[in-house]
């Protein structure tokens, strides 16, 4: 196997980053051939004059852009490999270069390593083997894994992920609780050419903060009381295969700090460890939240939130996309039938109608819990009594505040205000204008509110103990 | 990025550099310093667009040669722009300029994944 075969060409309007990739590639024993403008690269592929194995370009470019550039690339040579080069900020590009028929992303700012490692993998037989077969291969999947996407919404997102499943980038999963982002997370996996690889997923939401770090990154044993032994920690499990990170959206800023160097360096050094251990994993996150929200909130950074979110996918709410109701239901239905070793049920007309108008806060999972509660609750015909649909709270709590009222004694309306005053008052030190501020009152009424208080209080002579908020920083 | 950890970000003048780039790297740092000219002139001339665009492209080009801490002042150079934050776009240039002047540049082997190199045309 020689190196000196394959040749590269490559077209970006900045000359820097053309003549780092040149030089890396050179060094490598690639022919190289730049060019600062599209449509010059495409004159030269058009006049053949000599064979070339692997185009990359950038996404952003004057004139003729990356996009346009594909398009006439992909009708010249439908099969040569075309790997797009995107900077912060492009998602919405990437996604259309996807369905254009780019073949993988680069994402700058890049390290020779990255880059080799995509070139690498673009030339490689097996990747193009791989990417031969994709719609079998999903067709495959989603008969394996029973998912239903009747509707145009799902429809959509199931091409974009087999596409995204192909490429290396990153993804960031969008959708309510219970949409199905981790059931496309395993898909992406299962599709990508990481699939014979692991899998590891976490939520990083459900575990506590000072656990989360020993826990994605590992420990050295008697780094901290309780560290009995070496830990490993998730991204060296997920070594060569995929790490879900989901709830993406609840990690501390300090822990997305770790975690975007572990991205940008592609190694981990475990808690109270020495050594630095090289990670190769691609990153499937998931979050319900807004992120560019939670950023101008200051509660996420903008640069984890960029490498994360190379790709994007959105799964819409359930309640848009009701064609997949029934089947989701059926597909339920059967389930917990052999689950529950019934031989046959059926869902009434009435049943039906409700199950297509109701709103579905929990979506598909919930839909998943009715089902289960409806086939063990009804007699030969599931009614729409059986399915117990919470009409009142359409609105679902959420997590956070639930575990926060769980807490609590149920409590007055009244007290529980001066209960959150009380809160936020000590939050910002017992400053009322402040606090007026937070919670968007005017400080006369904060005065009047705190004052009647105080009278309640001492006409029943039982002075309300300091709250037990005092603990509850964690929200 | 406030201009107080800006500075002491460039307190520390050592860069680890691809020796991939050895030969190219005065060329990239003399571009550098002519693309600080530019952009005192887009400053003076309150152009904060070009400004802007000049640190989106640093953001991305200058990590990928491993000075991480140009790519971050591209980085501060494109948010200042937008909000139109004169002063803290001059102060910036200047300790840019003094970084780029007294740079300590340590050249190390690339680390490869013998994977990736396997070429198979
Ligand atoms: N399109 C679908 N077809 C079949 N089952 C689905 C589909 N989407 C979600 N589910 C099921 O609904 C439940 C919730 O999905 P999950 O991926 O955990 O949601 P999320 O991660 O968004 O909270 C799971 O049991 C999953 O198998």
């Amino acid at each position: 196997m020689s190196l000196g075969s394959s040749r590269v060409l490559i077209v970006d309007d900045d000359l820097d980053i053309l003549k780092n990739m040149q030089v890396t590639l050179a060094r490598r024993g690639y022919e190289v051939q730049t060019f600062l403008h599209a449509e010059k690269a495409l004159e030269y592929l058009k006049s053949q004059e000599k064979r070339i194995d692997l185009i990359i370009s950038d996404i952003q470019m004057p004139e003729m852009n990356g996009l346009q550039f594909l398009t006439s690339v992909k009708e010249l040579m439908p099969s040569t490999p075309i790997l797009m080069m995107t900077a912060f900020g492009t998602m919405n590009r990437v996604i259309e270069a996807l369905r254009g028929g780019a073949d993988d992303f680069i994402q700058k700012p890049f390290t020779p390593t990255d880059l080799m490692t995509l070139v690498g993998r673009a030339l490689s037989t097996e990747y193009v083997k791989d990417a031969q077969q994709p719609s079998s291969r999903l067709q495959q999947q989603i008969q394996q894994a029973q998912i239903v996407s009747q509707s145009a919404d799902m429809k959509k997102v199931m091409e974009l992920t087999e596409k995204v499943a192909l490429t290396s980038a990153n993804v960031l999963i969008t959708g309510e609780s219970g949409t199905g982002k981790e059931v496309i997370a395993q898909i992406i996996h299962n599709l990508s050419p990481r699939g014979n690889k692991p899998l590891v997923a976490i939520n990083c939401a459900a575990i506590p903060e000072g656990l989360l770090e020993s826990e994605l990154f590992g420990h050295a044993k008697g780094s901290f009381t309780g560290a009995v032994q070496n830990r490993r920690g998730l991204f060296r499990e997920a070594n060569g295969g995929t790490l879900f990170l989901d709830e993406i959206g609840d990690l501390s800023l300090p822990l997305q700090a770790k975690i975007l160097r572990v991205l940008q360096e592609k190694k981990v050094r475990p808690v109270g460890a020495n050594d630095l251990y090289s990670v190769d994993v691609r990153i499937v996150a998931a979050t319900h939240k807004n992120l560019e929200q939670s950023i101008r909130a200051g509660d996420f950074r903008s640069d984890l939130y960029y490498r994360l979110n190379v790709i994007p996918i959105h799964l819409s709410p359930l309640r848009e996309r009701t064609e997949d109701i029934i089947p989701l239901a059926q597909l339920f239905l059967n389930r917990m039938l052999k689950k529950y070793n019934i031989t046959n049920k059926r869902i009434s007309q009435g049943a039906l109608q409700a199950l297509l108008s109701y709103s579905w806060p929990g979506n598909v999972r919930e839909l998943e819990n009715a089902m289960e509660r409806a086939v063990v609750l009804s007699g030969h015909e599931i009614t729409r009594d059986n399915l117990f649909l919470s009409y009142h709270d359409d609105k679902p709590i959420n997590r956070k505040s639930a575990a926060l009222f769980d807490l609590l004694e149920p409590m007055s309306l009244r007290d529980l205000e001066l209960l959150y005053i009380q809160y936020i008052l000590t939050k910002t030190g017992g400053r009322k204008d402040k606090a007026a501020s937070i919670l968007q009152i005017d400080r006369k009424t904060l005065f009047r509110k705190l004052s009647s208080y105080q009278k309640e209080i001492e006409k029943k002579e039982t002075p309300l103990e300091s709250p037990p908020v005092k603990d509850l920083s964690f929200i | 990025m406030s201009s107080k950890l800006l500075n002491s970000i460039f307190d520390d003048k050592k860069v680890y550099v691809d020796e991939t780039f050895m030969d190219i790297i005065p060329w990239f740092l003399n571009n550098r310093k002519e693309d600080l000219l530019k952009t005192i002139g887009f400053l003076e001339s309150l152009n904060f667009e070009q400004i802007q665009r000049m640190g989106h492209r640093w953001k991305g080009t200058c990590a990928s040669y491993g000075f991480q801490k140009l790519s971050e002042a591209g980085e501060a150079m494109e948010t200042w722009a937008e909000n139109k934050k004169h002063d803290e776009i001059e102060n910036l240039l200047m300790q840019v300029e003094q970084y780029i002047e007294h740079l300590e540049i340590v050249y190390i082997p690339t680390v490869e994944d013998s994977d990736s190199l396997t070429n198979t045309h």
